[in-house]
């Protein structure tokens, strides 16, 4: 691993920079560039055990939480079972008490298998239930869940009862003890988008010259795909012996 | 060791080899044209050579240690008044170096005037926990808290105007020609009037 600010002097000392003149702003455009990256080819899969606010059924996010790969919740022996993801579900509303509370009318019932569930799917109209809602619900699922971005929480619905759940997501870069470290092989394409943002606004700097800048970037960000998704002889060869079924390989 | 009162001597003698001390030119005059010779070529210099490279020679800086850090209570803000005051040049690289006595190797970070206001949104902030400053008038603010019993190192490339007679005058032996040239163009007409050889309180 290397830190962020030894590429920025590597990049500085090309330059032929003999002061740190500047070194901020490449620091600035440095620091994007690892989002960049990190969101298309070294952004690590957190996995954390999260502790479920019962009263209240939702559960705060991570700081550096970015997107969600998956919600799941721990069965008895062990093994992980996925929480459905409901983007219909409306939040839950904060009232002036502190009190969190469904911003629907919901029902709740336990059902033969012990699990809670609403009723949240029911359609009504001008007073008459007529059914459920088409494609809403009805899931063999542990649970459900929604992503409520605004307030930085997961949101369960009522049948979920879980003390804590699994939570993985891509998060945001993250800094060790205040600096950024990314893997050697980003100290390229990280070189080269500082170069293109540095010149990508300067009027003196023409056009195809960006372009030219622009075209590294990108090359060398190939370039480190390539070399971070390696895998040798002994890999392939594990791989292929995992399933000599015909069943489909999920 | 070249000073100020050598060149502005050097010019004098060009100019009016057998002065009298109601020559035009007197010693003061000569320092104050060799100054602004020298600030001039400085700067076009280094302006001239950004297209090929980054690097202000070292010969044009000045070095100056034990520099005070200081606390303003209204601005809540440390900073350090400059020895001297600096040539303006771009991304205010006047200033070259500024580190902590005997730490050469943490060099601050020098920051655009904006910083605080720029970056309050950015993680770039942080700094990756180095330290930073800015350039202002004859001081340089701190972004960071210092402690005011640390002296500092600042390496700068000075005004001529604020260097003293006696002091090292930074200047490229090379380049020496070139700037007594600028300094005389500056005074070539008064070499039509003819040279003050007596001493007679009148400038003839």
């Amino acid at each position: 691993m290397i830190t962020l600010m030894e590429i920025v002097k590597d990049f500085a000392i090309e330059e032929e920079r003999d002061t740190r003149h500047k070194q901020a702003i490449f620091l600035h455009h440095a620091i994007n560039a690892v989002r960049d990256l990190h969101y298309d080819i070294s952004g690590v899969i957190k996995t954390v055990a999260l502790n479920v606010d019962v009263s209240k059924n939702i559960c705060n996010l991570p700081n550096d939480f970015m997107r969600e790969i998956g919600v799941a919740v721990i069965d008895a022996s062990g093994n992980l079972v996925n929480l459905s993801r409901s983007p219909h579900k409306i939040f839950k509303i904060d009232d002036n008490c502190g009190n969190t509370t469904g911003g629907v009318p919901n029902s709740s019932g336990i059902d033969n298998v012990g699990f809670y569930y609403n009723t949240q799917a029911e359609h009504f109209r001008n007073g008459q239930n007529i059914g459920n809602w088409f494609g809403i619900g009805g899931q063999q699922a542990a649970g459900d869940y929604t992503i409520n971005h605004a307030e930085k929480r997961i949101e369960f619905s009522s049948r979920t009862s879980q003390t804590y759940i699994v939570l993985k997501y891509l998060s945001e870069a993250s800094q060790v003890n205040g600096q950024f470290e990314v893997h050697e092989y980003l100290r390229e394409p990280i070189k080269n988008y500082i170069d293109w943002k540095d010149k990508e606004r300067k009027r003196y700097v023409s056009a195809g010259e960006k372009q030219e800048l622009h075209r590294k970037y990108v090359v060398s960000k190939t370039w480190a795909r390539m070399r971070l998704s390696s895998f040798d002889v002994e890999e392939a060869k594990e791989i292929a012996k995992v399933n000599f079924t015909q069943a489909p390989k999920f | 060791m070249s000073t100020k009162r050598k060149f502005a001597e050097q010019l004098r003698n060009i100019l009016y080899p057998n002065p009298t001390p109601d020559a035009k030119l007197d010693l003061q005059v000569a320092m104050t044209a060799v100054s602004q010779s020298r600030d001039e070529y400085v700067r076009n210099m280094i302006f001239q050579n950004k297209m090929e490279t980054n690097i202000v020679y070292g010969n044009w800086v000045s070095s100056y240690n034990d520099v005070q850090i200081k606390y303003d209570k209204s601005r809540k803000e440390y900073y350090s008044f400059l020895p001297v005051n600096v040539i303006s040049l771009d991304s205010d690289r006047g200033v070259q170096r500024v580190f902590r006595d005997g730490h050469p190797e943490d060099e601050y970070l020098p920051l655009p005037r904006g910083f605080k206001s720029m970056f309050s949104g950015s993680i770039a902030k942080s700094l990756e926990g180095e330290s930073g400053f800015y350039l202002a008038g004859n001081k340089i603010i701190y972004v960071q808290n210092e402690d005011v019993d640390c002296k500092m190192c600042i390496d700068v490339v000075a005004q001529s105007e604020d260097i003293g007679m006696y002091e090292e005058f930074p200047v490229d032996s090379s380049a020496t020609l070139q700037i007594l040239t600028r300094a005389l163009d500056i005074y070539k007409l008064q070499k039509g009037i003819p040279e003050d050889a007596i001493n007679n309180g009148i400038s003839e």
